[in-house]
């Protein structure tokens, strides 16, 4: 009897040991449970580096998943490669009480490219394991050991990297076993709770009690909100060659020493076909721009994430062979093309994406950028080029690359130079329509929609489509707002040369006129209703940034039948401020024909948070006024 | 007329007179710019053949072959996913895997005018597990550009006497596809046709011969063995069946699962009739069916255990009072208890004694141990077999017609409906996964029949806002809404995760046309009973003033403003899985210095047959106005020959609601 007491009490003390590491929910500071989907427990990254060619990561992390919308913590996923070899992995999953509920095997984890639809990066790898929760909350334990001889690419520290989740403690440590120089830089760390110790050798530092953030409209990415440390070392090891630099134009050096060291040559047929297409052209541009076609008829994008395939680019023999690569492949590919026709090219590296980010100035580092584009320095200007659209037109960069530093690697180094920004006045969607009201109370007429500049890049995808995704387009999402709409055959121009793109449409809206006793009202901004409220924050905490204005300019003359006569025209409207300016007006120009003119325009800029309620207070004006109506009746006036 | 047989004739001369040998892509097939009847696909299947025929080897027995060959236009970039080719097979290590070999496979393109080929490179097919029972083959062609032809032909051997689904139409059309299926006599297959488009087929017998190898050791002067061989004519039932230019299957709102529209045809083997040998029968009805899932040990054999939950049982039923209590006790208990793994599945995978102990299960595991515990407290309950929505309507008896789990509770035509694998779920309102087709109960005494999983109640949302307009032109007052059954079981699946201030969050968010000054959710729990959600507001956003009349709308910042049914044609039934009915009651308290100048007119409209109604009525009596809107489907599935009817009712119906109460101050 007493044996069994004793059994049971070692057994309890046991129970006790496995849920005591505190991973049960309830043992999380309710501070850290507002706004979280995700409390990230505790978690850290240890890096050694043992010699120039060998460094060892070692990642750890228990988060506690609290509801559905912090599933995508219940990944495991670690990438590895020719350089890199995974030494080991563990993964616990772990219930509401700490108690372990399952451990992963090893055949539990799956083993895929990590790029699909292409054999190009066959070495790029991922494991994971993905756990599918049965009950929330629960908590999930993995670590995992690398080993890798890429000493170029130091995983940085980003201790919070998705919003709605909170941090109980995160660590981080270098330890540079090999001397030589040894960058840092820490970005965002104060106003949070951060240990650090940083030596001759190495740093460590440490993140404790981060409360979850939430997304708010317009601030930015989570990037510029929660610490993090870059980490660099002066002279490291990459794909197998040694390489060191201490800023960007020695980076731009060892790109092309070391990276950019490919010199097999296109095919004999794509020679001819590309001098053939050029021949006699004086023109750079012009040459340029042919080549940029010919390679965009040709060409077909695999995408490839941030961080796999590594940063080497594809042969180009191979990209011409294959006729598919991702930015990179396609970049030197576009470039060679370049150069055989005597059009000098620049590889760039950017951080692409519609959010604007650019680089450390003084921090150069193999881990920031994520994309490649070209830079062509020709006689009168900079001609910038993504490789990765196969219908953008020619010096075409869009919101992905525009308006940032990046790094263009020459002849001579690295340089930081910026890219075009759009500006709000060439920014513009041209809107001019005949409308013709019926007695019957429906109205047709034809719409011409003219889009330049950023705006173009939200228009031009339209020309994929057929006709019937078109009448989808039209109908079921951009105007969504209009009832019982007809429209004719759709015409579409691309204009890629002066990057100008118009949509042409015949249209007839049934019952659009509503009719009360004698009185007829129409709406009569049809083709352009601003409809989004920007959203409420009870609360905001950061400041909102506009980073591409536009404007949006109607004219549309409006003929009523003969049996209707006017009775009131909406009254003239005309607000600006630091956002931007909306003006509206209705113009007789005789008993039967009115002219509606319409500006809205919202500026680039960045406004503190105390100015949101009065944007948003703009905004909600602009709808108001957005629904204005000319009154008509039907009696005899 | 003639004209149209002349093309018809055209067509068909245009579609026989193609080279389908595999390589013979022809320079037209390759100029073709865009698709001859739809210019805006990306890409189609020019040709595709299919072969499915028994092979006779004297240690294997019959195994069936299926060889296709597949020959697709890629007209543009958009079109490169057809490029990509999976191929799906079984694979398991106790009952025979298949084999799938990619015997060929190239890319043709124009170059110059001249037609050039690229192959698929060795090594370019990739195997890929999907799990412990399926695997993929799968390859990418390489060289594409915008106008190639990609072709290729591969082989699937399998050991099992199954015929996989015959598909004739795609989300891209086909210029040509035949399809050739090749029976011996002895297997009997029951066919079952499913789709909207005509496909034409003949049938026809042909002679088949297996030869048997004899081993003699019998003749004793020799020391060798004797070989002798004999041949066994059989009879092979051919069918052909083949269409030219099939249309693409469409995209639609609304549409629960493609595949219950999709052109094709299924074979399910329903006898094999060896010679000299009793036939042997698979299921062939739906109550065969039943009761060959109930004889599986991993079906039958579990449902009868019951040691497990004894214990717990008897603390449950001590406690209870009358039956309905009992089964909510039980119900809820197998809830908490068991918590659902994710997967659907008729049969077991751990057993009911693991899942209860371990906490965790699939469908089966926990309804059926819900089962389990209803019967040994006392009550008729009994398994319901259900199709998901994902899994399609099967058009004949299989046991692969089910893929799901759930409980009966009561007699013939008092039946109520159980799912413990929703923590959200209440008796009768099931997941919406499980509102398809008809779902089959299989009784104690092996008797089974169907019961209907469509409900008839209403899956119902109620409006009510007592609104006062004040001298400011502002609006304020009070919205409670209160969701019921089906309604309820969504809000609380997809709310309840949320904090007060996420919560609130997504109201502002839902209703920006007001400001929410207070907002409570009651019962989010209590799932027993409706989620009620109550508003203060106020607002300045809903009047319009044009000319010194102020326009209101009646249902102020509710009910929609579009049609979400916008195109002009609809193929497929429009389903919304259940019956619904949304009503709004809304009283506006207006000022003394205003006077009503008019209100809309009270209205009720109604589709044929009873399909929908909807009804608007507005009063005006002492200074307040009251409106009451009721929007009611009462069938969860809507023809598509009715998508007319149903387009112009919301037409009328969103006009209606659309209308404005017109005030003048004084």
């Amino acid at each position: 009897m007493r044996k069994y007491h004793l059994l049971f009490i070692v057994f309890w003390i046991l129970l006790e040991g496995n849920a005591q590491t505190s991973y049960a929910f309830d043992s999380i500071p309710s501070s850290l449970l507002k706004h979280a989907n995700a409390i990230v427990r505790n978690a850290s990254i240890s890096i050694e580096v043992l010699a120039l060619d060998k460094m060892k990561i070692k990642v750890k992390k228990i988060v506690t998943i609290k509801n559905e919308l912090g599933d995508m913590h219940s990944s495991v996923v670690v990438h590895y490669g020719r350089n890199t070899k995974i030494k080991s992995i563990k993964t616990i999953i772990y219930d509401r009480n700490g108690l372990e509920i399952k451990k992963v095997k090893s055949k539990d984890y799956k083993d895929v490219s990590a790029v699909s639809g292409g054999t190009l990066y066959g070495d790029s790898r991922i494991q994971y394991y993905t756990y599918i929760p049965v009950d929330y909350p629960y908590t999930i334990y993995y670590e995992y050991e690398l080993q890798t001889s890429n000493t170029a690419l130091i995983p940085n520290w980003y201790p919070v990297s998705y919003m709605n989740t909170s941090v109980e403690y995160s660590s981080y440590s270098v330890q540079n076993f090999i001397g030589g120089a040894f960058k840092h830089l820490n970005k965002n760390f104060e106003n949070f709770t951060i240990t650090s110790d940083i030596t001759a050798t190495g740093v460590s530092c440490s993140l404790q009690d981060f409360s979850a953030i939430k997304e708010e409209e317009l601030s930015g990415g989570i990037k510029n909100k929660v610490p993090s440390m870059l980490v660099h070392l002066e002279s490291f090891s990459a794909y197998g060659t040694k390489g060191s630099f201490s800023n960007w134009n020695e980076f731009g050096e060892w790109m092309n020493a070391s990276i950019l060291t490919d010199n097999s040559n296109l095919s004999k047929h794509t020679i001819s076909e590309v001098l053939a297409l050029t021949s006699g052209i004086e023109n750079e541009r012009e040459r340029a721009r042919l080549v940029y076609e010919y390679m965009q008829g040709k060409m077909r994008y695999i995408s490839v994430q941030v961080g796999i395939g590594g940063i080497q680019p594809e042969k180009v023999m191979t990209v011409d062979r294959l006729a598919y690569g991702d930015c990179k492949g396609l970049c030197v590919y576009t470039k060679k093309l370049l150069e055989l026709v005597n059009v000098p090219a620049h590889y760039v590296v950017v951080q692409a994406g519609r959010n604007i980010e650019g680089f450390e100035k003084d921090f150069p580092s193999v881990e920031q950028g994520n994309h490649i584009i070209l830079n062509l320095p020709l006689d009168k200007e900079d001609v910038w080029l993504e490789c990765t659209n196969m219908n953008m037109p020619f010096g075409f960069l869009g919101d992905f690359t525009d308006d940032r530093n990046v790094i263009v690697v020459t002849k001579e180094g690295g340089e930081i130079k910026k890219t075009p920004t759009y500006k709000t006045a060439n920014n513009v969607q041209l809107t001019i329509a005949e409308v013709f009201l019926s007695a019957t109370g429906s109205v047709k007429g034809n719409v011409e929609i003219t889009s330049t500049g950023i705006q173009y890049d939200q228009h031009f995808h339209l020309e994929m489509y057929d006709q019937e995704r078109l009448q989808k387009h039209y109908k079921e999402n951009y105007w969504d707002y209009i009832n019982n709409l007809t429209l004719g055959a759709v015409t579409l121009e691309n204009d890629k040369k002066n990057v100008v793109f118009k949509e042409g449409l015949s249209f007839e809206i049934g019952g659009y006129l509503q009719s009360m006793d004698d009185k007829v009202f129409f709406d009569v901004n049809v083709f352009n209703k601003f409809t989004r409220v920007p959203k409420k924050y009870r609360e905001r905490i950061y400041n909102f940034e506009k980073q591409r204005g536009w404007r949006d300019e109607e004219t549309i003359k409006i003929e009523i039948p003969n049996s209707y006569s006017l009775v009131s025209v909406p009254k003239e409207v005309e607000i600006s401020n630091e956002f931007g300016l909306y003006s509206m007006s209705l113009e007789k120009v005789s008993e039967k024909v009115f002219l509606y003119k319409r500006i809205f325009q919202l500026n680039k800029g960045v406004y503190s948070k105390e100015k949101y309620k009065h944007y948003r207070k703009f905004i909600k004006q602009v709808i108001k006024y957005d629904q204005s109506k000319l009154v008509l009746t039907t009696r005899k006036i | 007329m003639k004209k149209i047989t002349l093309f018809l004739c055209l067509i068909s001369f245009l579609a026989t007179a193609q080279n389908y040998k595999f390589g013979k892509v022809s320079k037209e097939e390759l100029e073709e710019q865009f698709y001859p009847k739809d210019s805006s696909v990306n890409a189609a299947i020019l040709f595709k053949n299919r072969r499915t025929y028994f092979d006779y080897t004297q240690s294997d027995g019959f195994f069936v072959i299926t060889e296709v060959h597949e020959r697709i236009k890629i007209y543009n970039k958009e079109g490169y996913d057809w490029a990509t080719k999976e191929i799906r097979y079984y694979t398991s290590s106790s009952s025979g895997s298949e084999k799938v070999t990619v015997s060929t496979a190239k890319t043709f393109r124009l170059e110059d005018g001249k037609i050039k080929s690229y192959k698929l490179k060795k090594g370019g097919v990739f195997l890929e597990k999907e799990n412990k029972y399926w695997s993929k083959k799968i390859f990418t062609m390489p060289n594409l550009t915008e106008g190639c032809v990609v072709e290729w032909k591969y082989k699937l051997i399998s050991p099992y006497k199954g015929i996989d689904k015959l598909n004739f139409q795609y989300s891209i059309p086909v210029k040509r596809i035949q399809c050739k299926i090749e029976i011996p006599e002895y297997y009997i297959f029951n066919l079952r046709y499913i789709g909207f488009e005509k496909t034409s087929s003949k049938k026809y017998v042909k002679g088949g011969v297996i030869t048997i190898t004899n081993k003699d050791r019998s003749n004793r002067w020799m020391t060798g063995s004797v070989f002798s061989s004999s041949d066994i004519n059989y009879k092979i039932n051919v069918m052909e069946v083949s269409k030219d230019f099939m249309p693409a299957l469409k995209e639609e709102l609304y549409v629960s699962n493609i595949n219950n529209y999709r052109t094709s045809i299924k074979f399910e083997l329903s006898s094999v009739r060896w010679p000299n040998r009793p036939i042997k029968n698979f299921s062939k009805s739906w109550d065969n069916v039943s009761k060959t899932i109930l004889a599986n040990s991993s079906f039958g054999g579990e449902l009868k255990k019951k040691l497990y939950f004894k214990k717990d049982l008897e603390l449950l039923k001590v406690a209870s009072g009358n039956q309905k209590e009992l089964v909510d006790k039980i119900f809820n208990f197998v809830k908490e208890k068991v918590k659902w793994n994710g997967y659907n599945g008729l049969y077991t995978d751990k057993g009911v004694k693991v899942a209860y102990k371990k906490g965790t299960g699939n469908i089966a595991e926990i309804n059926l141990i819900l089962t389990a515990m209803l019967r040994d407290a006392g009550i008729t309950a009994n398994p319901v077999l259900v199709s998901t929505r994902s899994h399609g309507v099967p058009v004949f008896p299989t046991i692969e017609g089910f893929n799901y789990v759930v409980v009966g509770v009561g007699e013939k035509g008092g039946i109520v409906l159980l799912d413990a694998s929703e923590k959200y779920s209440t008796p009768d309102v099931l997941p919406f996964r499980t509102l398809n087709w008809k779902g089959r109960i299989i009784r104690d005494d092996k008797t089974s029949s169907w019961v209907p999983l469509i409900p008839l109640e209403h899956s119902k949302k109620e409006y009510m806002i007592s609104a006062v307009l004040n001298d400011n032109e502002e609006l304020s007052g009070f919205v409670r809404t209160k969701f019921s059954n089906r309604a309820a079981l969504r809000y609380r699946k997809t709310k309840n995760a949320l904090s007060e201030d996420e919560l609130l969050e997504e109201i502002d968010e839902k209703y920006e046309d007001i400001d929410v000054l207070l907002a409570k959710v009651k019962f989010r729990e209590d799932i027993y009973k409706p989620v009620v959600e109550s508003l203060k507001f106020t607002s300045e956003d809903l009047l319009e003033e044009i000319n010194g009349d102020v326009f209101i709308k009646p249902l102020l910042f509710l009910g929609e403003t579009t049609n979400p049914f916008k195109m002009d044609e609809r193929v497929y039934p429009i389903d919304y899985g259940s019956p619904w009915t949304t009503n709004y009651k809304v009283s506006i308290k207006i000022p003394g210095n205003y006077k009503v100048v008019s209100i809309p007119e009270s209205v009720k409209l109604e589709m044929e047959e009873g399909i929908g109604s909807f009804l608007m009525q507005v009063k005006e009596q002492n200074g307040t106005i009251r409106i009451f809107v009721s929007l009611s489907m009462n069938t969860g599935m809507i023809h598509a020959s009715k998508y007319k009817m149903l387009k112009d009712f919301y037409r009328d119906m969103l006009k209606k609601i659309n209308e404005k109460i017109v005030l003048k101050k004084v």
